[in-house]
Parts: structure tokens; C-alpha cells; sequence
């Protein structure tokens, strides 16, 4: 029963993808070789084409560096060095693109099918959040409906759909929680060490995002037995696993940087954006200033990206505020703070929770120090996506313990079709929102919040390659996302009504 | 010390097995009964030995008297030993005259003076009491050695803490007296021992010689004692309590009227005088920049963001949540947590005072276009620091995780050097670079005779930037020689500093119509002041010594 449902909600979430993946009609599609930049289309954000170009790079040009035309298509994502252009992120994305653009190339759509290998991280995510919440105590069917939260009523959706490394890394992170919250043998050790590794690769910061439950995978290789005048402390060997994980992956990462930078150590983020190509930009790729808040920079002891005293501001924004916050775009997962009370309260539990809402917390606090928590011009808290996945894990237990009170479940489905809709039109139109600051300024008004994406979805324009190949000549944009509506409500309310008919029971 | 530890390493397969002892008849163990048994000492010790470290590391980073108003405390204090016309009197009625008096024992020597240790000193102290007054606090709220130690790390790794103990500034002797104050008021309202009650009066009496913030805590405390005792439904007992605790917390008050009348016959020209914060408000509220004024939210809105950018949004955010958590646990004594809310006086007061107007307070980008007394949001790092150490002690499974929080993010607060109050002195309205003029002073003046004349109102800084004696300056302080100059210039002053065509600066609006400044040449003008030199053929009947002997 549970193999038929869990095969269910995979295909019709497949069906899901498919309905919304970005794309435009074209001989025989669009984008597969037109480098547009225009808004909506698979290419809107530079944080994608630069990493995209990293990728047509390695497999046409079979290098690191980017050619003039790849450069001005990645700009202003991209870095001068020695006379090359290189791709500003670090390289991980582009890497799990390549196989994926290489098959594509057989049938002509390299675009699509090496977009579609983070799309199809999203489904795989569903299943490793419902995995988490079921180890959180919830019931099977409850854990999927928390995975199914966060694949289809937060952002993650719309940022499977783009070139950005926000579905991997919340893969990888919750890869890493499973595995801290296992049982501590070698392998283990080294497939941890793997996954921080491929972090790296994937964007730095997933590096401090792991730290959680790297260090409870740590704490638990020690024993400190006696008090300070007779202690004994004890290691297992087995901590050595983490490196041996941790050490190949990083080699990539240093011979990377060797071939792109000259220098093992140096990435090129750190060398900076270059100002190529920046008259031919876009608005929305204009590079932002950091925010507002101004600091004694005078002498700052060394160099570092987060900013406590623009703290503030991103918590407001990423917390708060209409343009970003997780209250306006995804409320459901709010939630998920009851959630976390629930589970607080099982002592056998809260070793547990702590790496979690470590994890969440150490990825508020990071964004919030970030110059532009806001991620530039994007669809909601793009930076929170991990932290979504770990809110919808916590939902699994409230769904268990509330299934059958009337005013909980009439408050989780209104938050849940509203966060699902609001996700949907994202998905559907464009991920580029700009941040207020920059709107303000704009010659062509664009609202600062998803109020611009029904703007699009109301004049009848969606992304979705699909809609745009087969029915956009029959019936109307948002019918269209009326009828994704009713296909994920049906796995909701599948997961529903199998959780009544089990009653809860968590195995 | 180490010889006698016995470490064992012993390597299988499987683990590493480190093991060490150590007799606790050698040095280490004897060190360790020690920190035992003295531990309070130590936390004191270590507490000074931080303040110690971070004074030199400021004053060697020349940013101890980067606040114009630390210099002018410093020259406050200098005064009254010091100059044309000592005493007590140099006190004056612009600030309330705590700090001033403390610095007397010390302002005298020219290096405590001029390096800003004679204020710094009481700073640290404070800084050291509060800390430690953390600590106590914490043991009282049930709060195990982990949390409280805790408590004290979180305010002593605030940088805009070490910067200001750091200074001759009142912050911190403000912190530390209202401290002392709600922590024996705290234990009055959970033992009901009188000797509490007096102990808070006196720490809260003290306060209110320092800020006006302690004049709020007299009456927020007041009225705590008052329902506190009214509980008890018994009307004479709490009548006496407020009559006793009042009439001892408000003879500040009291002797601080007394002053303004027996020194500048108006006890309330502290208040409404030509120096009062009342005027410098009226002249910022002329220029249209006293916002918050009759501004409920703006104030409020103004006085957090000063509170967070001086704490850590962090810090704010978690003290926060310990507060809410204290206030909800039932296990601590109703009363105690009543008086605890007597930690948050500051907030309350702060926020009252801009929206009445009694306060300024710029926030870049907030309020106004740059930074001005943004330090007034530090009288709550303390508190938080309270809150967050029983926050840790409250929610044990997730200690490590706020701490590990806390710790990322001040490592990052270092690594930035992101202090507010550093920038409100260096690039705020509170500094005030003035070292042309003072080197103009210090290379020309120094080892030539005679006076200059200058407005300590408006120039306190320069006078101390000079590295001239106090004694070369004839102020609006120095009685006879402020009359006999004014009224001749050329027979007293060799030099005017002065803001030209600036009627707020008393030396200009008194000789701006003599004649006798016809005998000057302007010889500099600069951003704050203008230079005056007698001419050199008026310089042989000028007075050059303190004929006048001293001065009433």
C-alpha cells in the first residue's frame, strides 16, 4: 500500500515538474541555443546562466573559462582574471549539469535536460523531507504531506526550475542531517565528509549550514569520562571516515580553483564581479548595492562577507517583511514552530531537533549578516530553501496530533492553498521580484512583490514550457495554474485521507 | 606545574585513549581548589584583567577620546584642581556631577588627564561591577555556574561595552549604579530585609547623579515598592516603604537643585540654562531635525534600532525570548520578576525622552543623516546578558546551540569591528576633529606667554587637545579674568579662539562689538573655530601672569 502511494505521489509529482519546467516554443524549442535573457524564461536570472555557461563551457569548449559570448550572457555573474572570464560561483551546480547536458544535446534540448537535473533534486527532496519528518515522529503519511509542503507550497518549487544551486544544497544538507542522525559507523563517516565536500562545491556557505551536524557527528566520537582530576577522554578511530569523505571532494575544489584562479586556495568569488557587459544589462542584473547600513570599515581585522550590523535589516526581510519573508510566501511553514514544540517535548527526540533548528537557525543568521539577504531580484527567500525543507519536517507531528481539529485543519488548508498558489505563480511566470529598494527606482513600475507574478499570469504569461508548446492556444494561463492547483490538492488530500484511514500510527 | 600530570595515550583499532591525572597535592591541582574556593575572586580578576587589555588596546589605537564628550568630562573634572579658577564650582550644571567628582583623586596627574585613564578608570570599574553584578543576578534567578558565566560572556564580548569602558564616558557607571540598584531592589521584593531596600536607595541615589535615567529609576522603583507592599493591604506600611526608599533614592535629586541654586541662583538651571540639553534641543528642534518629538513610533522605532545595533540583533533577539521565558516561569517568586521589570527602566525612559523632546538621538539613515548619541541604546546589553544566561540555563538541550550561535556571529562582529558607538564617535556628530586647531594652539602657544581666551561651551575639546595647562585658558568659568578679557581683550588675551559671526558661542557674542578686536590678526580659520594673535606691537602691556589671584 505504502509503495503504490509513495509511486503515486512521485508520478503525478513528476507530472507536476513537468507541467511547470520553463521553456518557450521555438525550432524545435527555444533557449536551446538562443542565449535570452529576457524575463520568465529559463535564463531570467544570472545566477543561473552564469552557472549554465560554466557548463556549455565545460562540455563545447572542454574548459573552465568562458568565452566572450558566454561571458556577456553570464554577466554580471562573472570574473576577469588574467585576461578570462570565469563563472563567479563556485563549480558544483555546472558539474551535475554536465551528463544531464550531454544527453540533452542528443535530442537537441541541452537546456532542458541540464535545467531538468536540478529539477529533478526537487522530487528527490520531497522524499528526503518526508524521510526527516517520519524521523521526527511523524506517521508515514504525515511526513509526506510535509514533503509534498515544501516541494509544492514554498519556493523550492520555482528554484528547481532555474540553474541555481538552492535545490542541491537543500538535498545535500538534508542528506547530511539523515546521516548525523544515524548510527555512527566508517562508511557513514565517509559519506558525510562526501556530502560537506560536495557542499562546498555547491555554493560555500553550505559549508556553515552542515557545521550543525557536523559537530554533533563529532560530539559523539568522543568519551570523556572522570572530572578534571582524573579524565579520560576516548576517540574512535572511526572520526577518521569524515576526512577520508571530506578530502577528495575538496581536492576537486582546489584543482578547480588551481585551473580557474592560478591558486588552489583562492575562488573567484573572492576576486570579485568584473564590470564587463554591464551597460547591456537588464535592470534586474544590475549589480545591487549591499544594504543600506554602514559600518566603521576602517580597519576591519580581515575581510568578511556577513555583516552583523546589517542584521537586522535581514532578519526584517527575510522574516518579516512582504518581499521576501516565509509569513508572506510560504505562511504554512510557520506551522511548523508548533511542530518543533511538539518534538521539543520528547526527551528522545531533542538531540535530534537541536541539529535541526541549529541547521534552520545558523541559515537565518547567515542570510540575515549577508549584504543582500533579499538574493538580488528573486521569488521569495531564496536563501531560506534548506530552512524550508527543515520547517516543513517539523509540520509532520502537528498534522498527526491536530488530523481531527476542526480549526487546525481549517487554518492549515487556507495557509496551505495560499502558499501553494503563491508558489505555483512563481513557478509559473517569473522568479525576478525586485527587492523594494530597487523598485522604487524602476522607470517601468514593477511591484516588489509576488503581486507582480499574477501581473504576468493576468496578461496571460507563463513560463511553463509545456503550457506554452501545447495549451496556450485553448485555455488561459490561469486556468492552467487552476488545474495544478487541483493535481497537487489531490496528493494532499490522498496523504489525508490515508493518514485518517491509519489513524497516525507513526510505523 | 606539569610535571606530575600523568598522561596516557594508548591507540587500539578502534579508539584513542588519552587519559591524564594529576595529584591535588601539585601546583595544577592546587590551582584548581583554588579557582574553587575563590571563584567569585577570580570571575573579578579576570573580569579586570579584560578591562586592563581592552583600555590599552583603544588607547593605543588612539580612540579613547574619540567622543567630544569624553574630552569635555575630562576637562570638567580637570577644572576643579586645575586652572585660573579651581573648586568645586568648575563642576558646573551641564552634566550631573558623579563622574566629575570620582575623577578628582586622579585628574590632578597630567597622563590620567590627558590620556583619559582618570575617567576611563571609573568606566572600568563599572565595567568590572557589571559584570560581576551579572553574575550575582543570575545566582539569584537559580541560574547554575554554565548560564551565569555565560551571561557575564555575552556582556563582556560586546564590543560598544569595551569601547565605551574604554572612555571617560558615563555609560557604564550608569549601568553599573542602576544595576546595583534593581539587583538589591530585586532581593528587597524576595527577602524583605530593609537592608535591601537601603542598599537600592543608595545605588539608585548615586545613579541619579549621573544620567537623568536614574531620576526615572527613583520613580519606576517607587512605584514597584508601592505595589509591592500595597499587596499586603496594609496602607502605612506601604506609605513608610515609598516615603523611606524615595526620600533616600531622590536626595540626589534634592542636592543636585540645591547646587543650581547656591551656584547659578536657579535650581532648575540645569534644566532651562544656556547649556542645557533643553536649549541644545530646542536649537536641533529649530532646525527641524527633532523627529521624534510628539513621534510616539518614531521614538520607539528609533531608541530599538539604537538598542539593536549596540547589543546584536542576535543578542536582542534571544534576550528577548529569555525575558518572555522569565517573566512565564512560574517557579521564580511572583515578586521577583516584578522588580526584575525595573531592568527595563532605560527602555521606557529613553523612548519617553524622545518622544517629549528631552533627548536627541540620530540613526543613520533613520533618523537624521548620520550618527548622534547612538550609545544610548547600550544601557541594555546588560540586561540581555541577564536573560540570555538564564535563556541557556532554561532551555539546557539547546545551550550549546545558542552559544555556538552567539559565537559565530560575535566572531563576526570582531572580524568587522562593527561597533556603533566607535562610529558615533568617529564619524558621528559626537566627534569633533579639532586637532588643527589644538596643534595651532600647542605649537604657538605653549612656550609663549600669556592667555587664551576661549569658550569652554563651545570649545571644551580644543582646550584639551591643546596639551596647554588649564591654567593658560580664561573660560566663562574663570570669573574676574572671563570679565576683566571680555570687556579689554588686548590687556588680557593673547589669543581668541572663537567661532566668528556664531552668537552660540559666548566669547564671540561678548567681544564680537569691542573694539579691541581691531588689535588681532586672524592667523587661522578652521571647520570649529578661528584663531586670534595680538598683534605683536599691543603684546608689551598684556597681562601674562594670574594677577587675580584665586577666584571665588
Amino acid at each position: 500500500m505504502r509503495r503504490f502511494f509513495l509511486l503515486f505521489i512521485f508520478i503525478i509529482s513528476l507530472l507536476v515538474v513537468f507541467l511547470v519546467i520553463k521553456g518557450q516554443k521555438g525550432t524545435p524549442l527555444y533557449f536551446q541555443t538562443e542565449k535570452d535573457i529576457s524575463n520568465g524564461g529559463p535564463f531570467e536570472l544570472s545566477n543561473g546562466t552564469s552557472r549554465y555557461a560554466l557548463t556549455e563551457a565545460i562540455v563545447e569548449d572542454k574548459t573552465f573559462f568562458l568565452n566572450d559570448t558566454l561571458a556577456k550572457f553570464a554577466s554580471p555573474d562573472i570574473v576577469e582574471y588574467r585576461g578570462k572570464f570565469l563563472s563567479i560561483f563556485t563549480p558544483g551546480v555546472s558539474f551535475v549539469g554536465v551528463p544531464f547536458y550531454l544527453l540533452g544535446e542528443h535530442f537537441g534540448m541541452p537546456q532542458v535536460f541540464a535545467y531538468f537535473s536540478i529539477t529533478i533534486f526537487l522530487i528527490l527532496n520531497l522524499f528526503l523531507v518526508a524521510r526527516l519528518a517520519y524521523k521526527l515522529g511523524a506517521s508515514f503519511y504525515a511526513s509526506i504531506t510535509c514533503g509534498l509542503v515544501f516541494a509544492f507550497a514554498t519556493n523550492a518549487l520555482t528554484y528547481s526550475l532555474n540553474y541555481t544551486q538552492h535545490t542541491l544544497s537543500t538535498t545535500v544538507i538534508i542528506l547530511g542531517l539523515l546521516n548525523a542522525t544515524g548510527k555512527r559507523t566508517f562508511l557513514n563517516n565517509v559519506l558525510f565528509g562526501f556530502l560537506a565536500g560536495v557542499g562546498a562545491l555547491l555554493d560555500v556557505p553550505n559549508l556553515i549550514l552542515v557545521l550543525p551536524a557536523g559537530i554533533y557527528i563529532l560530539s559523539k566520537h568522543f568519551d570523556f569520562k572522570g572530572f578534571v582530576d582524573n579524565l579520560r577522554i576516548s576517540v574512535s578511530m572511526r572520526i577518521i571516515g569524515l576526512l577520508i569523505g571530506f578530502i577528495p571532494l575538496i581536492a576537486v575544489f582546489g584543482w578547480y580553483n588551481q585551473k580557474t584562479t592560478g591558486s588552489y586556495f583562492e575562488i573567484a568569488q573572492i576576486i570579485g564581479r568584473s564590470g564587463y557587459f554591464k551597460d547591456s544589462l537588464p535592470a534586474r542584473n544590475m549589480l545591487t548595492p549591499a544594504s543600506s547600513e554602514s559600518k566603521s570599515k576602517d580597519n576591519p581585522v580581515f575581510n568578511l562577507p556577513f555583516n552583523t550590523r546589517a542584521q537586522l535589516t535581514g532578519f526584517y526581510i527575510l522574516l518579516l517583511s512582504n518581499e521576501r519573508s516565509w509569513l508572506f510566501y510560504s505562511p504554512i511553514l510557520l506551522v511548523g514552530i508548533c511542530g518543533f514544540w511538539l518534538v521539543y517535548k520528547k526527551i528522545e527526540k531533542q538531540a535530534m531537533l537541536t541539529v535541526i533548528i541549529g541547521t534552520l537557525a545558523l541559515n537565518i543568521v547567515v542570510y540575515s549578516m549577508f549584504g543582500d539577504p533579499w538574493g538580488g531580484w528573486a521569488f521569495g527567500p531564496r536563501y531560506l530553501i534548506p530552512g524550508a525543507a527543515l520547517m516543513a519536517s517539523a509540520l509532520g507531528v502537528t498534522i498527526d496530533r491536530f488530523r481531527k481539529h476542526l480549526i487546525f485543519l481549517s487554518v492549515f488548508i487556507v495557509l496551505l492553498v495560499y502558499s501553494t498558489v503563491i508558489s505555483l505563480v512563481g513557478a509559473l511566470t517569473s522568479s525576478a521580484i525586485p527587492p523594494k529598494i530597487e523598485a522604487v527606482y524602476l522607470t517601468l513600475s514593477i511591484p516588489h512583490t509576488y503581486v507582480y507574478n499574477f501581473q504576468l499570469l493576468s496578461k496571460n504569461f507563463t513560463s511553463s514550457l509545456t503550457y506554452n508548446l501545447f495549451f496556450a492556444d485553448r485555455f488561459s494561463a490561469g486556468f492552467y495554474l487552476a488545474i495544478l492547483v487541483v493535481l497537487i490538492a489531490v496528493m494532499f488530500m490522498a496523504a489525508y485521507f490515508a493518514l485518517l484511514v491509519n489513524d497516525g500510527k507513526a510505523d | 606545574m606539569f610535571q606530575r600530570i600523568k598522561c596516557m595515550i594508548n591507540l587500539d583499532f578502534t579508539n584513542l585513549i588519552i587519559q591524564f591525572s594529576f595529584n591535588k597535592k601539585d601546583n595544577l591541582g592546587k590551582l584548581h581548589i583554588f579557582t574553587e574556593k575563590y571563584f567569585n575572586q577570580v570571575v573579578i580578576l579576570v573580569l579586570s584583567i579584560i578591562s586592563i587589555l581592552t583600555f590599552i588596546w583603544f588607547y593605543n589605537n588612539n580612540l579613547g577620546l574619540a567622543y567630544n564628550d569624553a574630552r569635555s568630562h575630562l576637562d570638567i573634572g580637570r577644572r576643579v584642581v586645575e586652572g585660573l579658577k579651581p573648586g568645586l564650582a568648575q563642576i558646573g550644571s551641564v552634566w550631573l556631577p558623579l563622574q566629575h567628582f570620582l575623577m578628582i583623586p586622579t585628574i590632578w596627574n597630567d597622563f590620567m588627564w590627558h590620556s583619559g585613564l582618570s575617567g576611563a578608570l571609573i568606566s572600568m570599574i563599572s565595567f568590572v561591577g557589571t559584570g560581576y553584578l551579572i553574575y550575582l543576578y543570575l545566582q539569584k534567578m537559580g541560574v547554575g555556574i554554565f548560564g551565569r558565566l555565560f551571561g557575564i560572556f555575552v556582556f563582556i564580548a560586546n564590543i560598544n561595552i569595551l569601547y565605551l569602558q574604554s572612555t571617560a564616558m558615563t555609560e557604564l557607571l550608569l549601568i553599573v549604579l542602576m544595576m546595583a540598584g534593581v539587583y538589591e531592589l530585586m532581593l528587597w521584593h524576595n527577602t524583605e530585609e530593609i537592608f535591601h531596600l537601603i542598599k537600592a536607595a543608595f545605588w539608585i541615589f548615586l545613579s541619579s547623579l549621573v544620567r537623568y535615567d536614574g531620576w526615572f529609576l527613583i520613580i519606576f522603583a517607587s512605584v514597584l515598592i508601592v505595589f509591592h507592599t500595597s499587596k499586603k493591604r496594609i496602607h502605612k506600611m506601604s506609605e513608610g516603604n515609598f516615603i523611606f526608599f524615595s526620600t533616600l533614592a531622590g536626595l540626589g535629586i534634592g542636592l543636585w537643585l540645591l547646587w543650581n541654586l547656591l551656584i547659578f541662583k536657579d535650581p532648575l538651571y540645569f534644566a532651562f540654562g544656556p547649556f542645557s540639553a533643553h536649549t541644545q534641543q530646542a536649537q536641533i528642534e529649530q532646525a527641524g531635525e527633532l523627529a521624534t518629538k510628539g513621534n510616539l513610533i518614531l521614538s520607539v522605532r528609533t531608541y530599538l534600532y539604537a538598542l539593536i545595533y549596540n547589543s546584536g540583533a542576535l543578542i536582542v533577539l534571544l534576550g528577548t525570548i529569555g525575558m518572555v521565558a522569565f517573566w512565564f516561569d512560574k517557579r521564580i517568586k511572583e515578586s521577583v520578576r516584578i522588580a526584575s521589570s525595573a531592568l527595563l527602566a532605560p527602555l521606557i525612559f529613553n523612548i519617553l525622552a524622545l518622544f517629549m523632546g528631552h533627548s536627541v538621538l540620530f540613526i543613520e539613515g533613520i533618523t537624521g543623516k548620520t550618527w548622534f548619541n547612538a550609545r544610548y541604546g547600550v544601557m541594555l546589553v546588560p540586561v540581555f546578558a541577564i536573560f540570555i544566561g538564564y535563556l541557556i540555563q532554561r532551555v539546557k538541550p539547546f545551550r550549546y546551540l545558542i552559544i555556538g550561535l552567539i559565537l559565530f556571529v560575535t566572531f563576526f562582529s570582531y572580524g568587522n569591528v562593527d561597533a556603533v558607538t566607535i562610529d558615533d564617535a568617529k564619524v558621528g556628530s559626537s566627534q569633533k576633529n579639532v586637532t588643527e586647531v589644538s596643534g595651532w594652539l600647542n605649537k604657538n602657544a605653549k612656550s609663549e606667554k600669556g592667555f587664551v581666551l576661549i569658550s569652554v561651551a563651545s570649545h571644551d575639546a580644543i582646550i584639551f587637545s591643546s596639551g596647554l595647562p588649564m591654567k593658560k585658558y580664561i573660560h566663562e568659568g574663570t570669573g574676574k579674568y572671563w570679565d576683566e578679557a571680555t570687556t579689554n581683550p588686548a590687556h588680557w588675551a593673547r589669543w581668541i579662539i572663537m567661532r566668528t559671526y556664531d552668537d552660540n558661542d559666548l566669547t564671540y557674542s561678548n567681544i564680537k562689538n569691542n573694539p579691541d578686536l581691531s588689535k588681532y590678526d586672524l592667523v587661522e580659520k578652521f571647520p570649529f573655530s578661528d584663531i586670534y594673535q595680538l598683534k605683536p606691537e599691543f603684546v608689551e602691556g598684556l597681562v601674562t601672569e594670574p594677577i587675580l589671584g584665586k577666584q571665588k
